[in-house]
This record gives structure tokens, C-alpha cells and sequence, in this order.
């Protein structure tokens, strides 16, 4: 019987061929709770400063949630952990679909990929027993095709973690496909997974998962369940997806458009949710493992150029990246842009970034044609979208100058590029305008893998339900700041939110329930997860435990020589305003963005100068070995 | 009386009702001693509950040697008496859905029993993929087995 209490961690050692299992104890469940929190433990003690990303001594870790595998609702995501390519820093990358639960099945919490495999490989996972096989023809196809390969060779009971083309050439945004659609899609794992030179990662489990109070239990995962289902964002997202607000965002001249040069495009409802279902685009909706939403479209192309294209998404960044941001709105480009990205194993965001700034370049005349080896990048231009796509995948065409992100791009390129290369620490920015949300731009500064959304997202800043309002009056005090426009009691709302994705990726939860809709407080998960491990905690404890975790990912970026000049936002958001809208004017201006961080860093415990967490704030949390190392480097300030 | 009934369509794979069967049954969460299990075709997201939902003709009930097998008179599905089940198989070779197995540990037949009533599958079915409706199980149009079985069907064809 698989115990959740106490979780056994895989080690498989590719350079080696060999494999082991190492058993973690209650007291480290209790501390760090499980998948990102154990996660990030192993890393921190994996790697050193100097580990090279895309070398044989970073690690790979795969973390099931702590209730994976279980019916509370949503519980089934995976915490994807190493040090991150694009940034040199802390990356975990959190995905849903349903390899997680399975691996638990199989009798294991953790796996922990070490080294380098001398050929391509597949780690195969069947209950107990686990083999390094040859990848043989595998290599070189696609996540859809890979996948069908292993099902065919090994048996349909098998789900398949895998990368495509782009992560086998360490594209800088490759991403990790499970269950074929699902993408632990940030910051490279998928890079990091080609140049340890793993094509997949197939796991079958039949195990029993143990919980310690069974009907307790089920009782509570199906309150909750029912409470989830009942909550309107929740319905709008099995309705129309995340792609469902698209047209709301354009309302607001929220919608990045044109590389963040515009928020609003014409066109924006063919790239919408509601069109994708009204105009026979969405076929099935999907859900994730233990999910009652169902906010997975599955979407095909059935005329017309693109005929044949299908694929689960687009989600709303998607729609975003590849479309209104490179001012396309052509749903069947749209569609096959995704198509490809999913297939291909590339992160929509990033790809959609780092095009987009081409295009920028190509509008403000620092690349032409003889650059481009005659492809057309104005703005829209679907088939250079589509070409760009699959070149940047096989590192070919004008496209190999794009496969190592926005940054390089922009420094390869010089000139002011730059200024329009809309990243920070490396990471090219998800498509939120921070512009007009100043708790997400705090969140988006400070968040260890670089300014992005699924971190700490703080959605309730904009009060748009009465459950958020509610939420924010409990952490602020007052109604009066239930407004994103303000600076006053940002760094309150992200603390919370930041404990608390903390807790809900630990234990396998999805924002959607969590942050997006609060079906699932973390008196909830609290509860589960006394019932589920036996282990009590409470609300205060789990949150505190979730602390940890965050504080943990910060030291690990101290030790890498991040400082507060890092949490900054990408430079046009910082100087260039928003253009048109009722909020026209503003920007995430460095006085409001060192406003928010003094703040920030006084509340967390840190040094304001360096954002260092002082060695009180570290002692009160039990992170002795985090004191330890950073005190040798004169990083721990008193 | 009350059945329990199927819609395909509208299964998005979330495995909540396989959960929920095994950990009411067996106290813990194992999708292998679930009554009920999902068939995907992952490429294109077809998603198919499948459990019994009573056969025309009952072949269960027929293939068992020592009439362990009956029709239960309100739920209208097969019951098994555990205390006559000498866990030979023959129900197992019989069902073409293999939805009635032996059980691993305790070596007898076990089979959906609609928890007696109040099939917990249901729910937990927030799509509504399986609901209970007013019926008798063995009529399809309640059932939904047509669907169900045209489904299984659509998935079969293409993995051919």
C-alpha cells in the first residue's frame, strides 16, 4: 500500500544507467508538504551556483501533489523542478493532465533524473520495476507520435511524459508534454529533459494509495467538489476556457497585442472562446485528473488550409501569444500554431514573445528581408507565424537566432532591440498587462522563475466576484483596496497568494480552484490533508509550511547571486504607458515598482537594499542548511 | 426504480467516478478495483465510463456454473453471492465488457452494485457523463448502453 505520509522518491541516474529509492519522513511531509516543496529541497541540495543548466549535473524532478491520485478536486498536479535554462535561476513549471496520479500509483511521490544518458533514452516505470531503455527511432518524432510509439511498444495502460523536436535541440522555451496536451510549459524543463538526452518518461502504476481516514474523506472531496461546481468562474471556464475572457480583456484594453504595443485588436472575438464553440472549432472538453471543471478545450481544424489540425487549447495565453500579441486572428492559424507548439513540445508563450519582437523589429526596420531569408514578418503575416514555429523548433532558417529566447535574440541583434524584447530575468513575460494590475506587477518582479503568471497570481486584486472582494477585505482590512490601480497593500495580497499556490501546487491543486475561484481555502486543503495523511495541520501551519516553500525557492536564488535588481519588470511595461483605454497613461513605473518591493521585502522579512531574507526570518522557519550556506557567501544578513 | 445512466459526450476523463468507487468499496484509492473505469483515446480526447449497465440477455448470470449470479429485483443489474462464488472465471470470459472481475485478494466476482442504490459515480460526475434517471437499467434508452457502446466502438475503429 503507497503510503501518502511517508512518499518514496525515485532516483534514476542516466549517466550510470542505475536506479534507487530513498523514503521521505513525516517531519519533512510536515515541513514541506510535497511535489514543489520537496521539490525544491532536492534541487537546493542537488546543484550548486555553478551547475551548468543544460549540463549533466543539473537535476530533473518530477513531483506528484501530495492528494494526487485521490478525488479531492484538482488534485492532480505535478510540480516539473530544475534549474531553468532561460534564466540561470530557480524554474518549476506546474502541469495538470493525469502522469502525476499515475507515477503515485506506481509507488512513487518524487522521481529525480541525475546525469546524461550517451544515447537517447526512455525511463520506463511499470509499478515497481524500472528500466533505461534506448529510445531508438523515438527520437526525432513528435509528442503525439512518441507517444502513440510507447503505448504501442509497452502497452495503453502507460502515460507518457515526453519531449518533441524543440527540447531535443535545446530550444530555451521547450517545454514537457504529459498526456500528450498538458505542458509544464515555463522556462525550458523541456530543454533540460533533451540535453540529459531523456525523450520520454513512461509510467504505469496499479498500486493502492492509502489515505487514513477514507470516508472522512470522501465525504469532505465530495463537499468541495460540489462547492467548486457551484462557483460561476468555475462554470465559465467549462464553458468556454480560459479562452473565455478573451473578449473581456480586449474590452479593457487589456489585451496584449502587437509585442504590448497595443491592448485592444481588431478581430480579437475570432480568437475568443465563445467563437471556438459557436463555430464548431470545439469538439470535447477535457478535464485534468480529478477535475469536475473541464476547462480543457479540444479544438480541430476541419477545412480550409489547416484542415486536419487538432489538438487540446488553445488556453487564453496561447490565443494571446500567437495571435493577438503577432496581430494575428485567424482562428485556423491560431489553431495550428498551437497545434504545432504541443506537438513540437514548445511553450506557446515564449514562442509567441519571441516572434512577436521579430515582427517588431521587422516594423521598426532592424530586420529585412535579406535577415529573414525572404520571409515577410509584418505584423499578421500567418504563414511566416507557422514557418517561424517550425523553424525555431530544428534551430533552421531565420528562426535558429530566435531558439534561445527574447534576450539573446535582442542581444544578437542589438542595437535598442532590447527595449522591446519583453523580458525579465530572462523569462519572457506571460501575456498579462501589468500595466494596469500593480499586485501583479509586484508578482510578476519578485517571482523566482521570472515575470510570469502561474506563481502567484493575484486575481482578487480586481474584485471581480464577491468572493474575491471578501478575500481582499480579509487581508487588507478594507473594501478600499479591492481595486488593481493602486500600490497601498499589494505586497499583503501577494504574500497570501504566494503561501497559498504554494500549498495548493505542494498538494497537487490547480489555481482555478484555489486563486481563481476559492472553493479550496487552505482551511480546505488543510483538512484533506489531515484526513489524507494523518498528519494534522491547520490552516496557520500549512500555510506557514507553504511560507517555507517560497522562502526556500528565494534562498535558492541568493545562492545563484539573484538581488533586488533581478525583481524587475520588462523594460516597456516599466517606461512605455499604456496607449489607449480608460487607464490610459499608465505604466509599471520604477517608482511605483520600488514602492511595492520596499514594501514587499519589509513584510517578508528581507533585506530591503538586497532582498536577502534575513537569518531571524530563516531561523523562524527551520531552514538551518539555507542559513548555513549563504552566511559562508556573506548573503544572510542579520 | 432507477438506473444508472451514461452520456459519452459529455465524459471529460477526470477519473473522479473510478476514485469514488474504489475508495467506498475498498477504503483506499486503486483504479484497478474500481466497478467502473474510463477507456480514453488520449490522442483525441474520447473519454467512455464504462461499467455495467446490464446487458440484453444477461451472459453473467447464464455462464455461471453454480448460479452465484442473479438479476437484482429493483436494481434490474447482476448481483453476486459472494458466499457461492467459487471464483472459477466463467463470469469474467463471459462479459463482453469485462466489467464483472474476480477480485485480486478476495478471490470472488465483483461487479457495480450501484452502491445499493446510491452510486456514488453519479455523484461525482459534475458533467453529468453518468447520472442516475428514473428506469429500469436494462432498457438502453435509458441506460444509454447504445451510446455508450457506439462510443467504444468510435475509439476501437481507430486504433485499427
Amino acid at each position: 500500500m503507497i503510503s501518502i505520509s511517508s512518499p518514496q522518491v525515485l532516483h534514476v541516474d542516466l549517466t550510470n544507467r542505475k536506479h534507487w529509492v530513498e523514503t521521505v519522513s513525516p517531519e519533512t511531509v510536515r515541513r514541506l508538504l510535497g511535489a514543489r516543496g520537496l521539490n525544491a529541497e532536492i534541487l537546493w541540495d542537488s546543484v550548486s551556483h555553478e551547475t551548468d543548466p543544460l549540463g549533466p549535473d543539473n537535476v530533473l524532478i518530477f513531483g506528484a501533489g501530495a492528494l494526487s491520485g485521490t478525488h479531492a478536486p484538482t488534485s492532480g498536479r505535478t510540480t516539473v523542478t530544475c534549474k531553468g535554462p532561460a534564466t540561470g535561476l530557480y524554474l518549476k513549471s506546474s502541469v495538470g493532465g493525469h502522469w502525476g496520479p499515475e507515477l503515485k500509483r506506481a509507488g512513487y511521490g518524487v522521481l529525480v533524473v541525475h546525469g546524461r544518458a550517451d544515447v537517447p533514452v526512455v525511463i520506463v516505470i511499470d509499478d515497481g520495476d524500472v528500466k533505461v531503455i534506448d529510445a531508438g527511432p523515438m527520437w526525432g518524432k513528435d509528442v503525439r507520435v512518441t507517444t502513440a510509439m510507447i503505448k504501442e511498444q509497452f502497452g495503453e495502460g502507460y502515460h507518457v511524459a515526453s519531449i518533441g523536436p524543440a527540447g531535443e535541440n535545446l530550444v530555451a522555451f521547450a517545454c514537457i508534454m504529459f498526456n500528450i496536451y498538458n505542458a509544464a510549459g515555463r522556462g525550458g524543463t523541456g530543454a533540460v529533459m533533451g540535453s540529459k538526452n531523456l525523450k520520454a518518461v513512461a509510467v504505469r502504476g496499479t498500486g493502492a494509495i492509502y489515505v487514513a481516514k477514507p470516508r472522512e474523506y470522501h465525504e469532505l472531496a465530495v463537499e468541495l467538489r460540489h462547492k467548486l461546481a457551484a462557483d460561476t468562474g468555475s462554470q465559465n471556464l467549462s464553458e468556454y476556457g480560459t479562452a473565455g475572457i478573451i473578449m473581456t480583456v480586449n474590452q479593457i484594453h487589456g489585451l496584449a497585442s502587437y509585442n504590448f504595443q497595443e491592448g485592444t485588436i481588431e478581430g480579437a472575438e475570432k480568437i475568443s472562446g465563445q467563437y471556438l464553440r459557436r463555430a464548431g472549432y470545439l469538439k470535447r472538453r477535457i478535464a485534468c485528473d480529478a477535475c469536475g471543471t473541464g476547462c480543457h478545450r479540444y479544438t480541430t481544424v476541419d477545412s480550409g488550409a489547416h484542415a486536419g489540425t487538432y489538438s487540446g487549447g488553445p488556453e487564453f495565453e496561447t490565443l494571446a501569444a500567437l495571435g493577438a500579441g503577432c496581430g494575428v486572428t485567424d482562428t485556423d492559424t491560431v489553431l495550428k500554431a498551437n497545434e504545432l507548439c504541443n506537438i513540437l513540445g514548445m511553450d506557446t508563450i515564449s514562442a509567441g514573445s519571441v516572434i512577436q519582437w521579430a515582427m517588431e523589429s521587422w516594423q521598426r526596420g532592424l530586420l529585412s528581408a535579406s535577415d529573414t531569408g525572404g520571409m515577410d514578418l509584418t505584423w499578421g503575416n500567418c504563414e511566416s507565424l507557422i514557418t517561424l514555429i517550425h523553424q525555431i523548433s530544428t534551430r533552421t532558417g531565420y528562426g535558429a537566432n530566435l531558439a534561445d529566447g527574447v534576450k539573446k535574440a535582442a542581444e544578437r541583434l542589438g542595437g535598442e532591440s532590447w527595449k522591446w524584447a519583453v523580458q525579465a530575468k530572462g523569462l519572457e513575460q506571460s501575456r498579462v498587462e501589468t500595466r494596469l494590475r500593480m499586485g501583479y506587477a509586484l508578482a510578476f518582479a519578485v517571482n523566482p522563475r521570472g515575470p510570469d503568471h502561474l506563481m502567484t497570481e493575484v486575481v482578487a486584486e480586481s474584485a471581480r466576484t464577491p468572493e474575491a472582494k471578501e478575500l481582499v477585505v480579509k487581508l487588507t482590512g478594507s473594501e478600499e483596496y479591492a481595486t488593481p490601480y493602486i500600490t497601498e497593500k499589494r505586497a499583503e495580497l501577494v504574500r497570501w497568494h504566494e503561501d497559498c499556490y504554494a500549498v495548493a501546487d505542494a498538494l497537487g491543486f490547480c489555481a482555478f480552484a484555489t486563486t481563481l475561484a476559492y472553493a479550496i481555502s487552505p482551511e480546505s486543503m488543510a483538512r484533506l490533508f489531515s484526513l489524507a495523511t494523518g498528519i494534522e495541520m491547520s490552516e496557520e501551519e500549512i500555510m506557514h509550511s507553504g511560507r517555507r516553500i517560497v522562502t526556500l525557492e528565494k534562498c535558492f536564488n541568493v545562492r545563484e547571486g539573484a538581488t533586488r535588481a533581478d525583481d524587475k519588470m520588462p523594460h516597456r511595461l516599466m517606461h512605455d504607458p499604456v496607449k489607449s483605454g480608460p487607464k490610459a497613461g499608465m505604466r509599471n513605473s520604477p517608482e511605483l515598482l520600488n514602492k511595492m518591493l520596499d514594501d514587499y521585502y519589509a513584510l517578508h522579512g528581507w533585506d530591503v537594499a538586497t532582498s536577502y531574507p534575513r537569518r531571524g526570518t530563516l531561523q523562524e522557519l527551520g531552514m538551518h542548511d539555507q542559513i548555513r550556506q549563504l552566511a559562508e557567501m556573506g548573503r544572510l544578513p542579520e | 426504480m432507477v438506473a444508472l445512466t451514461v452520456k459519452p459526450q459529455l465524459c471529460t476523463g477526470c477519473m473522479a467516478c473510478v476514485y469514488a468507487c474504489s475508495v467506498v468499496h475498498e477504503d483506499v484509492f486503486q483504479p484497478k478495483l474500481a466497478r467502473v473505469r474510463i477507456d480514453k483515446d488520449e490522442a483525441l480526447a474520447y473519454c467512455v465510463p464504462v461499467q455495467c449497465l446490464t446487458c440484453e440477455g444477461a451472459p453473467c448470470v447464464d455462464a455461471c456454473p453454480v448460479a452465484a449470479i442473479s438479476m437484482h429485483p429493483e436494481l434490474h443489474r447482476p448481483a453476486v453471492d459472494a458466499e457461492s462464488c467459487v471464483g472459477c472465471g466463467a463470469c469474467t470470459e463471459a462479459c463482453p465488457y469485462k466489467v464483472i472481475k474476480l477480485h485480486e485478494s478476495r478471490g470472488v466476482a465483483y461487479v457495480c452494485d450501484m452502491c445499493g442504490g446510491e452510486p456514488q459515480c453519479a455523484r461525482v460526475c459534475i458533467p453529468g457523463a453518468i447520472s442516475v434517471t428514473e428506469g429500469v437499467q436494462t432498457d438502453p434508452a435509458v441506460s444509454g448502453r447504445t451510446e455508450r457502446d457506439k462510443a467504444l466502438e468510435e475509439i476501437g475503429r481507430r486504433k485499427q
